[in-house]
């Protein structure tokens, strides 16, 4: 089931289009990437759907129906351009951000403790936020985020000016939170997180989808065929054997040779491994698959020419 | 919309906790106490000592004619040996000496005071006063005008003014009273709307400079925050409005006994006059002219309907207000930090300060035609409209005045809205006055 569908949404500012008919399918229970150059429109589309904004045309289904007021009680958000109150203390603001989420006072008190103490914060109950180190602001920001047990979550970069320990630990988090059930829409140009902790993703770019599904599908998709091979033999005759069917790029000989190639249309991994196995000793055999990075960039200049 | 609760609960808590508040709090009410006790005290203080004055009159006519009072007292020398009593000055403990030479019939400049110190402005104009009365009176007689005709000529004039009413009654009327009131009705209201206006502004630049904006606007609505924030704000007024009153009378009556004790015997006076005006009313003579305008002040107060102030007062206030926090919570979210906001805070304060400028004019012309219509237009009429309630506004004029306050408020909270909502989503750089006009046809 999808927790979360976007049909055909238009959003347009004056002469900008920032969307132009983007529709998305979220199943429940993944971590979803939205990937796309910076200006694509993923903030936009984001407002959308935590109701900051209405779309132009289009409609936002939440939970199998229209997106309602009463819907942002389960949906936990963590804008790109985030901060607190700085002279307020942290405790106060924490129990007041989850009141306007709809928890009482007293649950919010409850929870809040709870989370203070596995982030270790504790004591910084009646500080001003203004007193707190960067790190510690951030980890009350995710605290206030997560604190109402949404069942869908969005991050806007969530990385972003976070520093390396606290970055691991918000991931952690995340993937946690996903084990407990909860979706997680991940909105980033950091491909490198993309490959680790996504299920499935979709790529914006001047305000349209241009590609989306699961990060395995995308990447065979999008791969070139290219393989790894390691051989005991003959360096000259394995060469000449792999010549009709795939171009080698790379050959380094010796005890053990290594070889990188990319096959040649109309022909199958198998084909070759049939030509080579009776002849060399192959000790290793891989497809090589392009990293989402790799594909992320073709993708975008694929549609930027287009 | 128990989250807009939420909302102007944290906005009013964390101003009424803030040191500014507390302070502000404690402080107007000791400097309107002392505004009240001042004047009072500094009068006794003058008052207090008793000023004997040795009277040398080398034309004999003054001898024990100068009248005395509380405190100035007047000894008559036997002879006019001017030389000698200031001679023996420092030794007989006399305030000073009253020199009053033969010329003083024919020139004013005749009449000398000897003495260590600068006799006060009261001792002179007392003396000069009385001098002068004495030669008219002698010059009068020396033509033969009879003391009787004298007394029956002299009348001093205060003027009673009667208001009559729409309804036909006859009510007395003190300008003074009425244009202090009137003055200060308008100049708070000015003051406090800015005040507020600009706490509101501040607010919402706050709000986004700290980035919180957008995580309140994904759990709210734009304008429920924005109506939380105004609203939030004029309950932080309205609490430091009730605690100066509350605190200044409380202030002052603990303290006013303490300094003055003359002031119980005043209030005594004044219930007397307030409750028995008609016994008053018929011993009135001539001779009791400060007596009138004490009665004419009491009787003005009485006049002044203190509850239509107080509930035009408070709509006033808040209508006034509504409409300009709107206005400025707008040019908040217009701008990314307090210093762009000049340019936007100068047109749309300029009414506001018009009204301020034409203040002097209405508290003494309240019914010209200008102030008609300035307490008409909403965008002044809070400060002009307070001006002239004291004097009495005819309830039609009231009427129209406060439908059309409410009709422009609400449609410049809904324009303001519009802009606000955009406008607290945009980072980083001051919006161009046709991006505000687009953002509004959205």
């Amino acid at each position: 089931m999808n927790i979360l569908e976007t049909n055909e949404v238009c959003k347009r500012y004056g002469d900008h289009t920032a969307l132009d008919s983007v529709s998305l399918k979220i199943p429940e229970g993944i971590i979803f990437g939205l990937l796309g150059p910076n200006g694509a429109g993923k903030t936009t589309l984001i407002r959308i759907i935590n109701q900051i904004t209405a779309p132009d045309s289009g409609t936002v289904v939440f939970k199998g129906h229209n997106l309602q007021p009463d819907d942002i009680a389960h949906i936990g958000y963590m804008p790109e351009e985030r901060g607190l109150y700085k002279k307020m203390k942290v405790g106060e603001q924490a129990v007041y951000l989850a009141q306007l989420k709809g928890l009482s006072k007293a649950d919010a008190k409850r929870r809040l403790k709870v989370w203070f103490e596995k982030f270790e914060i504790g004591e910084w109950w009646n500080r001003t936020v203004e007193e707190l180190s960067k790190g510690m602001q951030q980890k009350v920001q995710f605290i206030t985020t997560v604190l109402h047990e949404p069942e869908l979550l969005i991050f806007d970069e969530p990385f972003s000016g976070f520093d390396p320990i606290n970055a691991n630990l918000l991931k952690q988090e995340i993937l946690e939170l996903k084990k407990n059930g909860a979706t997680i829409i991940f909105s980033t140009h950091n491909m490198a997180s993309v490959e680790e902790i996504c299920d499935n993703i979709a790529l914006i770019n001047k305000s349209k989808k241009i590609l989306d599904g699961t990060v395995g599908d995308i990447r065979q998709q999008f791969k070139l065929n290219l393989f790894e091979l390691s051989y005991i033999g003959d360096a000259e005759k394995i060469e000449k054997l792999i010549e009709p069917m795939a171009s080698v790029k790379e050959h380094e000989h010796g005890g053990i040779g290594h070889i990188s190639g990319e096959l040649k249309p109309g022909f199958t991994y198998n084909q070759l491994l049939q030509t080579l196995l009776p002849e060399v000793q192959i000790t290793q055999f891989s497809d090589v698959l392009p990293s989402m990075n790799d594909i992320f960039i073709k993708a975008v200049q694929n549609s930027n020419t287009d | 919309m128990s989250k807009i609760f939420t909302i102007i609960e944290r906005e009013y808590t964390t101003r009424v906790k803030k040191k500014s508040f507390i302070i502000m709090s404690l402080l107007g009410p000791v400097l309107f106490a002392a505004l009240l006790i001042a004047p009072g005290l500094l009068m006794q203080m003058q008052d207090t000592e008793i000023k004997i004055v040795q009277v040398v009159d080398s034309t004999h006519v003054f001898r024990n004619q100068l009248p005395e009072t509380d405190y100035i007292k007047f000894v008559y020398t036997p002879d006019a040996n001017l030389q000698q009593y200031k001679a023996n000055f420092k030794e007989s403990g006399f305030y000073a000496i009253l020199y009053i030479s033969h010329n003083v019939v024919n020139s004013g400049n005749a009449v000398y005071m000897y003495s260590d110190k600068s006799p006060s402005l009261d001792l002179r104009m007392h003396i000069s006063n009385c001098i002068e009365k004495r030669l008219e009176n002698e010059k009068l007689r020396a033509y033969g005008v009879e003391p009787a005709i004298l007394a029956a000529v002299k009348t001093r004039v205060s003027i009673t003014n009667i208001k009559i009413t729409d309804d036909g009654h006859e009510e007395r009327d003190n300008m003074t009273l009425k244009m202090v009131l009137s003055y200060l009705m308008g100049f708070l209201l000015y003051i406090t709307i800015f005040m507020s206006g600009n706490a509101v502004m501040r607010g919402v630049i706050e709000e986004k400079t700290n980035r919180i904006v957008e995580v309140i606007v994904s759990s709210v609505k734009p304008m429920q925050l924005m109506l939380g924030k105004i609203i939030g704000v004029s309950l932080v007024t309205l609490t430091q409005f009730a605690l100066w009153i509350v605190l200044t009378i409380g202030l002052y009556s603990a303290v006013a006994p303490l300094l003055m004790p003359d002031t119980a015997k005043m209030e005594q006076t004044s219930q007397l006059i307030t409750s028995g005006g008609s016994q008053i009313a018929q011993s009135e003579t001539s001779s009791n002219v400060e007596f009138d305008d004490i009665k004419n002040i009491f009787s003005t107060f009485e006049s002044i309907n203190f509850g239509v102030i107080l509930v035009t007062f408070l709509f006033f206030f808040l209508c006034g207000y509504f409409l300009y926090s709107a206005m400025f919570a707008a040019i908040g979210a217009m701008v990314d930090n307090e210093s762009d906001t000049q340019q936007f805070m100068l047109p749309v304060s300029l009414p506001l300060v018009i009204a301020l400028i034409a203040l002097t004019g209405t508290m003494s012309n309240p019914d010209s035609t200008l102030n008609f219509w300035l307490s008409i237009i909403p965008f002044t009429s809070p400060v002009t409209m307070l001006a002239r309630i004291p004097y009495g506004v005819p309830y039609s004029e009231l009427f129209l005045s406060a439908v059309l306050l409410i009709v422009t408020f609400v449609a410049v909270t809904w324009v303001a809205s519009k802009i606000y909502r955009t406008g607290i989503l945009m980072y980083g750089k001051k919006a161009t006055l046709k991006e505000i006009w687009r953002w509004i046809r959205n």
